[in-house]
C-alpha cells in the first residue's frame, strides 16, 4: 500500500474486504527506465520529497487516522478508522449504518477479516502475504525490495492532469499502475487488481486534497471506482504516536480460529 | 467494492419495499427528465448483459424519452421510467418512489403509509388468495383470523376483480407474486388503523373481521437507499416422532443482524438430528450474507454459485463458521439440513437455497420459488426516487440460472387449503420425515 496511504489503506479494505492478493517477499533491484521518460525510481523519489521526505515519514512510530467512507449513489456512509504501527501492524475499521463494523487487521503474523455479512475469517496463503504488504507502515516510500520491476511506461493524463504512469510489478508478478502528477510529483491515481473472497476485482482510484498531517503530506480524499460504483474516502484527522500495542491484539473470534 | 461485495441483492417485486408505492406528488419535470436519463444510463453502463436481454436499449431511449419530457406529473414520469425498465423483461429492475423508500416501515401519519402490519400472510391458491400464516401475537390472531380462510374483500374492495386485472400473459410464478402484492398492499396500512377484511372460512361462511394494524415487529434495519426492513429470526423445535430432535430456524430477510441470531440458533441445535431452515416468504436481502450463513453448515469453503457481471465473474464461497459468538471453537453443523421455500421465497434466499441444493448440502421442500434472483443495486435518481437495477446474474455451482426459473424443490409440497384449515404444514412434515430417514 503506498502513497496517500491513509486513504489507500482503506481503499484496499474496501476493494477486497481485505482479501487476497499476491506477492511475496524477496526483492531484486529491477528498476527500469524507458528512454526519454524519467526513471521510475526518480518519480518515486520526487514523490517522497513532495510529501515531506523520507525522514518525515520514518519519524513516527504509530498512526491513527479517522475519517468518513461513502458510497454516494447507494446512500451508504459511515466512519472509518485506520490504526497502524511499524513494521506492519494494522487495523482498519469501517462502521456502516445498517451493516455494522467491517474490520480487518494484521498483527505481524495473523491476517484477519471480520465482516458482519460473512463472519470472521483468517486470511491465509497469498491473502496473508498481501495483508502483510498492505500493512507496511512506510509503504509510501516504495521500498524497492517489494517490487520485481518499477517502470515509467508513459507520460499521459490521469483525469485530465498530466501524469507519469508507472507500472510496478510486485515480486509475485502482479501489476499495479500508479499515476504521478508531472507538475507536483504527487500520486494522483492508481489502478490495481486484487483477489477478493469472491474473486479478482479491479479498482481505479484518484487521490486529491493533499493536506499536511504532522509534517507528512497525504491525500485526504480518495475516489475509487469498482465495477462502476464510486466510493469516497475522506480522512479528517491523523494522530501520531498515541497508540498502544494492545490495539493490534487479535479479536476473540479470530483468536479462536487461530487455535 | 464494498457495495459490490455487499452484493445487495434485494428483492424487488414482491418485496415490502416494492409494495410501498404510493400516490405521487406533483412533478418537477426537468428533474424528472434528468431522472429518466440517469436511469437509462445507469442500466446502459452496468447491466450484466451487454446485449440487454435482446432489447435495443438506444431505441428504447429514443422512443420513451420524448414521453418523459412531456410528463405532466411525477406519476406519469414514473410510469414512463417503469415502462422503460419493463422492456428488459427481467426481475430486479424497478423504480422505488422516494416517499416509499423514505417512509417504509417507519410509521407516522403520512397518507399511503403501509407500515402497519396485520399479522397475517397470504398466497395465491387455485385462483384465490388464502391466509397461510397468522402471527400468534398479532392483530389478525386477536381478531380470530385462521389459516385456510380465503380473503374476499379488503375495506370494501373485492379481491377477485383485482386478481382478474392481472395480465393473462403473466407467468405462474409472477402471478403468485403479483397476487400477494395486490392483497398485501391493501391489507397493510397506517399503524393503528383498522382494516375490515371479509373472509370465507372452511365452511364457506362469510366472516368480516376488523384488524387493527400494528407496527411491524422486528428490529428495524436501514441500509443505504434501501427501505427499512424489520428483521425477525425465529427458532423452535419441529414436531417430530420417536424422540427425533429437529430444530427449525426461520428468518424473514437477509440483513446483517440475522447472522448472529442464526448463529445462536445453530448453536442451540448443534446436537439436533437435523435442522430445517424456513425461508418461505423470505424475499431476499444482502446476497453476500449467504457466504456466512452457509458456513454454519459447511466445513469447507465450497462455492455455492457465481454472479456474472459485465466485467467479471464473482464467486459466492462459504465461510466455514468454526467459532461461535462466545468465541469458542466449534465445528459447523454436519447433520441433515432441509430448506423450505415457496412462491414468495426470492432473490438471496433463492441463491442460498439453490446453491445449497446444488452442492448437495441441503434438500429443498415446498413450492417453486419466485425465480427473481438477480443481484442488484439501489441508485438514487435526481428526483429522489431509487432505481433498483440488476448488475449480475446468479448461477449455482452446477450452472443453473435461477432467474425466471426459481428453485425447484427436491420434494414438492403443494399448498393445500385442507392442510391450512387443519393447521398442517406439509413441507415441514416432509422435511422432518426426510431427516428421520436420514438418521436411520
Amino acid at each position: 500500500m503506498r502513497a496517500p496511504q491513509l486513504t489507500s489503506r482503506v481503499a484496499r479494505l474496501v476493494l477486497i474486504l481485505l482479501a487476497v492478493g499476491a506477492l511475496a517477499g524477496a526483492a531484486q533491484d529491477a528498476v527500469r527506465q524507458t528512454s526519454d521518460l524519467p526513471a521510475a525510481r526518480d518519480v518515486i523519489r520526487r514523490f517522497v520529497t513532495a510529501i515531506g521526505g523520507g525522514d518525515a515519514v520514518r519519524k513516527y512510530k504509530s498512526r491513527r487516522a479517522i475519517g468518513r467512507f461513502e458510497v454516494p449513489s447507494q446512500g451508504l456512509a459511515g466512519d472509518l478508522e485506520v490504526l497502524a504501527m511499524p513494521p506492519d501492524r494494522q487495523v482498519v475499521r469501517i462502521s456502516l449504518a445498517g451493516l455494522g463494523d467491517i474490520r480487518n487487521g494484521f498483527d505481524g503474523k495473523v491476517a484477519w477479516l471480520i465482516n458482519p455479512m460473512t463472519g470472521p475469517m483468517l486470511l491465509e496463503g497469498q491473502a496473508r502475504d498481501h495483508a502483510r504488504m498492505d500493512a507496511d507502515f512506510y509503504s509510501e516510500l516504495h521500498d524497492e525490495s517489494r517490487f520485481k520491476t518499477m517502470e515509467t511506461v508513459a507520460r499521459t493524463e490521469f483525469e485530465g492532469t498530466p501524469a507519469y504512469k508507472l507500472r510496478l510489478v510486485r515480486a509475485s508478478g502482479e501489476d499495479d499502475i500508479e499515476f504521478f502528477s508531472v507538475d507536483t510529483g504527487l500520486l494522483i491515481g492508481s489502478i490495481i487488481s486484487r483477489q477478493s473472497p469472491m474473486g479478482p476485482m479491479e479498482a481505479t482510484s484518484s487521490y486529491s486534497d493533499y493536506k499536511d498531517f504532522g509534517g507528512v503530506l497525504a491525500a485526504a480524499r480518495m475516489r475509487q471506482k469498482v465495477m462502476g460504483v464510486e466510493q469516497v474516502i475522506v480522512i479528517t484527522r491523523v494522530e501520531y504516536d498515541t497508540l498502544d500495542e494492545g490495539v493490534f491484539a487479535l479479536p476473540p473470534q479470530i483468536k479462536a480460529l487461530v487455535k | 467494492m464494498l457495495v459490490r461485495a455487499l452484493a445487495v441483492c434485494l428483492l424487488l417485486a414482491g418485496s415490502p419495499a416494492a409494495a410501498l408505492a404510493q400516490p405521487a406528488p406533483a412533478a418537477t419535470v426537468p428533474a424528472g427528465l434528468a431522472s429518466f436519463d440517469a436511469a437509462w444510463q445507469i442500466i446502459r453502463d452496468t447491466h450484466f448483459d451487454p446485449a440487454f436481454n435482446g432489447v435495443d436499449w438506444n431505441r428504447v431511449r429514443d422512443e420513451l424519452r420524448p414521453r418523459a419530457a412531456v410528463a405532466g406529473s411525477t406519476r406519469e414520469l414514473r410510469a414512463v421510467i417503469q415502462q422503460m425498465l419493463d422492456r428488459l423483461g427481467q426481475s430486479h429492475f424497478a423504480l422505488l418512489p422516494s416517499e416509499s423508500v423514505e417512509g417504509a416501515g417507519r410509521g407516522g401519519p403520512r397518507s399511503g403509509d403501509l407500515s402497519g402490519d396485520p399479522g397475517l400472510d397470504v398466497r395465491l391458491l387455485d385462483g384465490r388468495v388464502v391466509v397461510t400464516s397468522v402471527r400468534p401475537d398479532g392483530p389478525a390472531s386477536a381478531a380470530g383470523v385462521r389459516t385456510g380462510w380465503f380473503v374476499q374483500s379488503i375495506d370494501g374492495e373485492a379481491v377477485a376483480p383485482l386478481l382478474a386485472r392481472l395480465p393473462a400473459s403473466l407467468a405462474t410464478r409472477l402471478r403468485h407474486v403479483e397476487a400477494w402484492r395486490t392483497v398485501t398492499t391493501r391489507v397493510r396500512g397506517r399503524s393503528g388503523s383498522t382494516a375490515r377484511v371479509e373472509f370465507a372460512d372452511g365452511t364457506g361462511r362469510t366472516l368480516v373481521r376488523a384488524i387493527v394494524r400494528q407496527p411491524e415487529p422486528g428490529d428495524p434495519v436501514t441500509v443505504g437507499n434501501l427501505p427499512t426492513f424489520f428483521v425477525r429470526v425465529t427458532t423452535r423445535a419441529a414436531q417430530a416422532p420417536d424422540g427425533l430432535k429437529v430444530g427449525v430456524i426461520g428468518f424473514n430477510v437477509w440483513m446483517t443482524p440475522v447472522d448472529a441470531l442464526v448463529g445462536a440458533a445453530v448453536d442451540a441445535w448443534r446436537g439436533a438430528d437435523g435442522i430445517i431452515l424456513d425461508l418461505r416468504g423470505n424475499p431476499g436481502g444482502l446476497a453476500a450474507m449467504l457466504m456466512g450463513i452457509s458456513g454454519y453448515f459447511l466445513d469447507e469453503p465450497i462455492v455455492l454459485g457465481t454472479m456474472k457481471t459485465r466485467e467479471r465473474e464473482l464467486r459466492f464461497v462459504a465461510n466455514p463458521r468454526r467459532v461461535n459468538a462466545a468465541g469458542e471453537r466449534v465445528k459447523p453443523y454436519a447433520g441433515p439440513v432441509a430448506i423450505l421455500v415457496d412462491s414468495m421465497t426470492g432473490s438471496a434466499s433463492e441463491c442460498f437455497a439453490g446453491g445449497m441444493q446444488a452442492i448437495g448440502r441441503a434438500r429443498v421442500f415446498g413450492q417453486p420459488s419466485m425465480g427473481q434472483a438477480l443481484p442488484a443495486l439501489f441508485d438514487r435518481l435526481p428526483n429522489g426516487d431509487v432505481l433498483l437495477h440488476a448488475y449480475g446474474d446468479f448461477q449455482t455451482s452446477r450452472g443453473t440460472r435461477l432467474e425466471g426459473r426459481g428453485v425447484v424443490p427436491d420434494e414438492m409440497a403443494p399448498l393445500s387449503r385442507d392442510d391450512l384449515l387443519a393447521g398442517r404444514d406439509l413441507a415441514m412434515s416432509r422435511a422432518v420425515e426426510w431427516i428421520r430417514r436420514s438418521r436411520r
